[in-house]
């Protein structure tokens, strides 16, 4: 817009003395221009500007806000995730060090339990702890719920859920303590 | 989302801003197997929306995400402490976080000449699928 306020004669005027409040309020009303403000340069390069801010703010009122796309999706998942933020584990050290959620460890944990043949784990409660003194090494705790009357074969889920730890995120274990827990229905 | 204030210099006269660091940095994470997404904070994701709507109202072309990558100038100004969240699948987190660091590393160098002193990479989410479905 072609206003520029150090160079009006008084505050919101124009060096011919046209109060530019008003010459807005002309404008915003789409008044024909009066008889000084046809043949005013002031006015005129004033009134061009105001038509272009007037025809832009027009524009903007009446576009049509859309959320992006995946918003709402992108925003849960964040949600999901900050829950993960909290406690973690060395994954390495040095100069790049990384780690892990120690949530995103007991998900991996609670899938091997859940995943094990024949269907009738689950796991519930699981807690992670770094060895003391050690970079990727584990100590787990995690309660398993068993259904049926099968003795389910503890050898091998340890053995499982070493080897999904390993595979999934390249930790090892030190302690795995198992808690087992009847079940009635699955 | 860009941490630190003020740029890096890589050489006489030559400042990098800490968005373009971290647009790099973002861009490489992506290009490692295993990287399945990055993942902003909450107040990171409302930062770079933000960012978004501006572009969008300055008619500027919208800048590629950089959510969960933190980028911060260490004392001096001559190169950058790099921070990146993210979630993983496919492959063993440890490995998948150590070639993010290495690549990270080196995109800075070759695309900005901007030295990393560190690149600290955090795995917040593990994608899973089961042992038997990966043979």
């Amino acid at each position: 817009m072609a206003l520029n306020r150090g160079r009006l004669a008084r505050p919101g005027r124009l060096p011919c003395g046209r109060n530019v409040d008003a010459l807005w309020e002309q404008v915003r009303s789409g008044a024909a221009p009066d008889e000084h403000v046809s043949s005013c340069p002031h006015c005129r390069t004033a009134l061009e500007g105001l038509r272009a801010l007037d025809a832009a703010t027009r524009d903007l009122a009446h576009e049509e806000v859309t959320a992006p796309p995946g918003l709402l999706e992108r925003i849960m998942r964040v949600v999901r995730t900050e829950a993960r933020r909290g406690a973690t584990v060395p994954l390495v050290v040095g100069p790049d060090p990384a780690h892990v959620s120690t949530a995103a460890v007991a998900a991996v944990v609670r899938f091997a339990v859940d995943t094990a043949p024949g269907g009738r784990l689950r796991a519930r409660r699981c807690r992670v702890q770094p060895a003391a003194g050690t970079v990727d090494v584990l100590d787990v705790t995690v309660e398993v719920v068993a259904f049926g009357e099968t003795e389910p074969d503890l050898d091998g889920l340890r053995r499982r859920i070493g080897s999904v730890l390993a595979a999934h995120v390249g930790l090892r274990l030190r302690e795995l303590r198992l808690d087992l827990v009847r079940g009635e229905n699955p | 989302m860009p941490g630190g204030d003020g740029a890096v210099r890589v050489a006489e006269g030559v400042l990098v801003e800490p968005r373009a660091v971290a647009r790099v940095a973002a861009s490489a994470t992506r290009g490692v197997g295993g990287v399945v997404s990055l993942e902003p904070t909450l107040v990171g994701l409302v930062a770079e929306l933000g960012r978004r709507v501006a572009d969008a109202a300055t008619g500027r072309e919208a800048a590629d995400p950089v959510d969960g990558v933190r980028v911060e100038v260490c004392p001096g100004g001559h190169s950058v402490a790099v921070r990146v969240a993210l979630s993983v699948g496919g492959r063993c987190a440890r490995e998948v976080a150590a070639d993010v660091a290495g690549a990270t590393r080196d995109a800075l160098e070759r695309q900005l000449g901007v030295r990393a002193d560190r690149v600290e990479v955090s795995v917040v989410d593990v994608a899973l699928i089961p042992p038997e479905a990966a043979r």
